[in-house]
């Protein structure tokens, strides 16, 4: 299937219906959408409109589609009770997150403590499209974009199809055909193996873990999911949550939620949604599903 | 007055007299003509006899069973892919096949294939619609934290 690189990681799309051209042509629309949401959303370009919009120290009037993605974030941040804060940039960037993740890069002997501060701090006019946050708010998007951009793409796919964003994926099946697709978790604690397989039909999944984008930072190990409550990365008795949604963005958003909050409250956090099914893995080596998974294999 | 007996020899044609000869040879030298062998066969060769008269049967039996018998399974998928009312001179003059992306899609027939069967492309002319072809396996992606 062809792949790409994009926001960190490799995207891939396959469309087994299509012959090798038309899934390479597809790939390229594909590719297309996250290069153009890429370069407008990134914290780590210095061209790009997030970061123009971060180095702002006044109200700023953004382009409709930076300003959706606001306003989805903003409905994030109220669903999760503020645990999902697009303003943990500063808590990320002074931990050592100030760059694209390669291993070693972002290590460091020192954490720089970041002042508090919250997305309800960020005023959102939807009728000029104007952002108004204090100067020492910073914002990033990175955990839901690339699920937001993965729907977006999603809208290119034929049935059956799919697009896979490191992980992020959404999924498009044939009506009335059951679910086709097979989707293996990974084991957290070994790559290589699958803890399970789920078979999944018109649906997304995503997964977070603090196995991956871990780096050493004042003496000790750091990770790229912040709690807002703490500004600190999460000390989590989960090590991965993968979440199954109607769409990427939401599943992305609460893998998120739920590893910050934790076995205990984040389970009673997904008791309130109807629609969503996960799997927790614990610290401790415990897996456990919640809501209706058809599990064919684990 | 010597009656005599006359005989033909069948291989020689040449006729001659003589007496009875068992072993159908003439005893006495150049000229002498033999008689007709009487078929007596060993069990042996009666059981080569009727084996053989059985083995015919048996290969006559088998041609007029195949003779009537339907075509292949590939000539059948072959045939139910092509659509009914189609000019097949329309792709390939002479071939008994019409490649079905030459088929207006609204005319394409609804193929079921067998499990592990495909429709092909056609080689050498990559088409710019889409061609479905049939997957035996469930596409498997992984999910993981990146």
């Amino acid at each position: 299937m062809p792949t790409f690189g994009a926001m960190g990681t490799e995207v891939a799309v396959h469309a087994p219906g299509l012959a090798r051209a038309d899934e390479e042509r597809l790939a390229a629309g594909v590719a297309e959408i996250f290069a153009r949401s890429e370069a407008r959303f990134s914290r780590f370009r210095p061209d790009s409109e997030l970061s123009r919009l971060n180095a702002a120290d006044r109200p700023t009037v953004v382009s409709r589609a930076l300003f959706d993605v606001l306003q989805s974030a903003r409905r994030c941040f109220a669903l999760t009770d503020g645990i999902f804060d697009p303003t943990v940039a500063a808590a990320l960037a002074g931990h050592g997150y100030d760059r694209p993740f390669t291993a070693g890069a972002l290590d460091r002997p020192h954490v720089e403590r970041a002042p508090a501060c919250s997305f309800a701090d960020v005023v959102l006019d939807e009728a000029t499209c104007t952002v108004d946050k204090p100067l020492h708010v910073r914002l990033d998007l990175g955990g839901i974009v690339k699920g937001r951009t993965a729907d977006h793409a999603a809208g290119l796919l034929p049935r059956p199809g799919v697009v896979d964003a490191g992980g992020d994926a959404v999924l498009r099946d044939v009506e009335h055909e059951g679910p086709r697709w097979i989707v293996d978790v990974e084991d957290p604690r070994d790559a290589r193996r699958a803890l399970l397989a789920l078979a999944i039909g018109d649906r997304a999944v995503a997964t977070s873990g603090t196995n991956r984008r871990r780096w050493a930072a004042g003496g000790g190990m750091a990770h790229h999911l912040i709690d807002p409550r703490t500004g600190k990365p999460a000390a989590s008795d989960l090590v991965q949550v993968t979440i199954v949604a109607a769409s990427a963005e939401l599943a992305e958003v609460l893998a998120k939620t739920v590893l910050v909050l934790g076995a205990r409250d984040g389970g009673a956090f997904l008791s309130r949604f109807d629609d969503v099914a996960a799997i927790l893995v614990g610290t401790d080596g415990d897996v456990r599903r919640i809501g209706d998974l058809e599990v064919i294999d684990g | 007055m010597t009656i005599m007996k006359t005989t033909i020899d069948v291989r020689t044609g040449s006729a001659g007299h003589e007496g009875w000869n068992p072993q159908g040879v003439s005893s006495d030298g150049a000229g002498a003509s033999r008689t007709v062998p009487k078929i007596r066969l060993s069990a042996l060769e009666w059981r080569l006899y009727l084996s053989s008269l059985l083995a015919g049967a048996y290969v006559l039996a088998w041609v007029a069973f195949a003779a009537r018998t339907p075509r292949t399974a590939t000539e059948s998928v072959a045939e139910a892919a092509a659509p009914r009312g189609v000019r097949m001179t329309a792709a390939a003059p002479n071939a008994g096949f019409v490649w079905i992306d030459d088929v207006p899609i609204a005319e394409r027939p609804a193929v079921s294939l067998p499990p592990g069967w495909a429709i092909a492309e056609r080689p050498g002319t990559p088409s710019t619609d889409p061609v479905r072809r049939a997957a035996d396996v469930r596409p498997r992606i992984r999910t993981r934290s990146s």
